[in-house]
């Protein structure tokens, strides 16, 4: 809106001239209304010496705020490799149709594996709460709402699918004698999981499934390669709990199997997963 | 064809928005106060940001999304860990003023020059601002150091325009008497004059009758 230079637009007392000091240097008055400011100030001293002066406190302090944590500074910074974490967030994320592609393994902890060898990748010490918490919900042995004795086994993920928001497809376990028993919904660390319990020819082992599309759960234990997949092998409790992650999926098996049994019972899965 | 069509949308929002990373990451270190924290509040704002980037109107400002949706994430995510709550009103943000400020350095800070503040070290400056309630905090950054107008605010942080110009006019009022406070613990000086604050919209109501 432009200006009538032969009206009179009208004038502003040097008090709204004050209270408008804030918006008027964030350049929140535009056309008449800077104007206006604008031909005030022209005419006003006091006015002028008072809106020059919070000008330049304003610049002052951006100024300062900028060399603390603007562009360039340490604080103003991300860190190195958070883009690269972030694009291969984005890449998981992005191919949701290469789900199940096998992982980059090197061919020498594959012939391992296939040669019943565990290669240790590393140990990290550190209780993990995720770990600790599916002991003990595993332990307490609580009923299981969809039945195996009811329900066929193929239609149990299905049945929880509909009350999760992800679908907690179980690994297909190919060991002699290991039978579904039943199912339920858990939680593990305030997260949705699914929890499955199965049979075996001596005691019982549980299978959470937790949907960790952001990669929160991670660390502690010692790292295994099985077939295409790094196991994170726990003891807690006298438990022997295997942790391992197939894309967005964590699987967290919680057994009395002594650590040999249980790697080769993941094994089973890892290669029926692969086919 | 799938993976084409996938691909040339992460594309394109790569290149719309990893141009913000450093912007983001220094507003989510002033949130969550620790490298780590921020870090993966960043990456949850871009995950989030590409889940719903189909929502996003090609044309308007992505870096405005980016911010609101940092905001959002850190407040439904984190600042229950955090500990910090809303100070906007009430006996605590009185109690936040008092304890960050000494009287000394309320009268430092009505120096009309702020001359102090150029002698001051960029550590200084973060511990002043982190001083500073969040939402305040928040609406400094914003303005100041993005250079987001008060439209763009208020839709950041989902709050009235009159609610940006109070939070902003009393954010940088407490940001300058904290950094007064800092000054003054480094033997250094201080100023700002008091305007008092206009209600914008009844502003432009008066002059546009008055017209």
């Amino acid at each position: 809106m432009s200006i009538d230079p032969h009206g009179t637009p009208a004038s502003i007392s040097c008090g709204e001239m004050a209270r408008s000091l804030e918006p008027f240097l964030d350049g929140e008055f535009e056309g008449r209304e800077e104007a206006e400011l604008s031909r005030h100030l022209s005419e006003c001293e006091p006015c002028r010496t008072l809106v020059e002066r919070e000008a330049r406190a304003r610049s002052r302090l951006r100024a300062k705020l900028r060399e603390a944590m603007g562009p360039g500074s340490p604080a103003g910074t991300a860190p190195a490799g958070l883009q690269e974490r972030i694009s291969a967030a984005l890449d998981r994320e992005a191919r949701p149709a290469r789900r199940w592609a096998p992982w980059p393994v090197s061919l020498g902890a594959v012939a391992a594996a296939a040669a019943g060898v565990m290669v240790v990748l590393a140990t990290q010490g550190g209780a993990d709460p995720l770990i600790d918490e599916a002991v003990r919900k595993h332990a307490r042995d609580l009923p299981l709402e969809v039945n195996a004795a009811s329900v066929a086994p193929e239609a149990i993920p299905g049945l929880l699918a509909s009350k999760l928001d992800f679908n907690p497809r179980p690994p297909a376990f190919r060991a002699q004698g290991m039978k579904l028993m039943g199912a339920r919904l858990s939680q593990l660390r305030d997260r949705p999981a699914a929890y499955m319990r199965y049979e075996l020819p001596r005691g019982q082992v549980g299978l959470y499934i937790i949907d960790d599309p952001d990669q929160r759960i991670g660390g502690g234990g010692r790292q295994v390669q099985v077939g295409p997949s790094t196991v994170r092998m726990v003891n807690a409790r006298g438990y022997n709990i295997a942790v391992w992650r197939r894309n967005e999926i964590v699987y967290s098996l919680v057994s009395d199997l002594d650590e040999a049994d249980l790697v080769r019972l993941v094994e089973t899965a890892q290669a029926a997963a692969d086919r | 064809m799938f993976d084409r069509t996938a691909d040339r949308t992460r594309n394109e929002f790569e290149a719309l928005a990893v141009k913000h990373l450093d912007g983001l990451y220094a507003a989510a270190l002033r949130l969550t106060k620790n490298q780590r924290d921020a870090e993966d509040l960043v990456q949850d704002t871009y995950l989030r940001a590409f889940r719903f980037f189909d929502r996003f109107e090609r044309g308007t400002n992505i870096k405005a999304w980016l911010f609101k949706i940092l905001t959002n994430t850190f407040i439904n995510r984190y600042r229950r860990s955090v500990k910090e709550r809303s100070l906007v009103d009430g006996p605590e943000q009185q109690a936040v003023q008092e304890r960050v400020i000494s009287r000394e350095a309320t009268d430092q800070a009505e120096n009309p020059e702020q001359h102090f503040i150029d002698r001051l070290l960029s550590d200084d400056v973060l511990e002043a601002l982190d001083a500073v309630p969040i939402d305040f905090r928040m609406a400094v950054i914003l303005a100041d150091l993005q250079d987001f107008s008060y439209r763009e605010i208020a839709d950041i942080l989902d709050v009235p325009v009159g609610t940006v110009m109070s939070r902003l006019f009393r954010g940088r009022r407490l940001l300058q008497k904290s950094l007064a406070g800092y000054a003054v613990e480094a033997g250094v000086l201080p100023p700002g004059p008091t305007g008092e604050r206009i209600d914008l919209e009844e502003y432009r109501r008066k002059r546009n009758s008055g017209a």
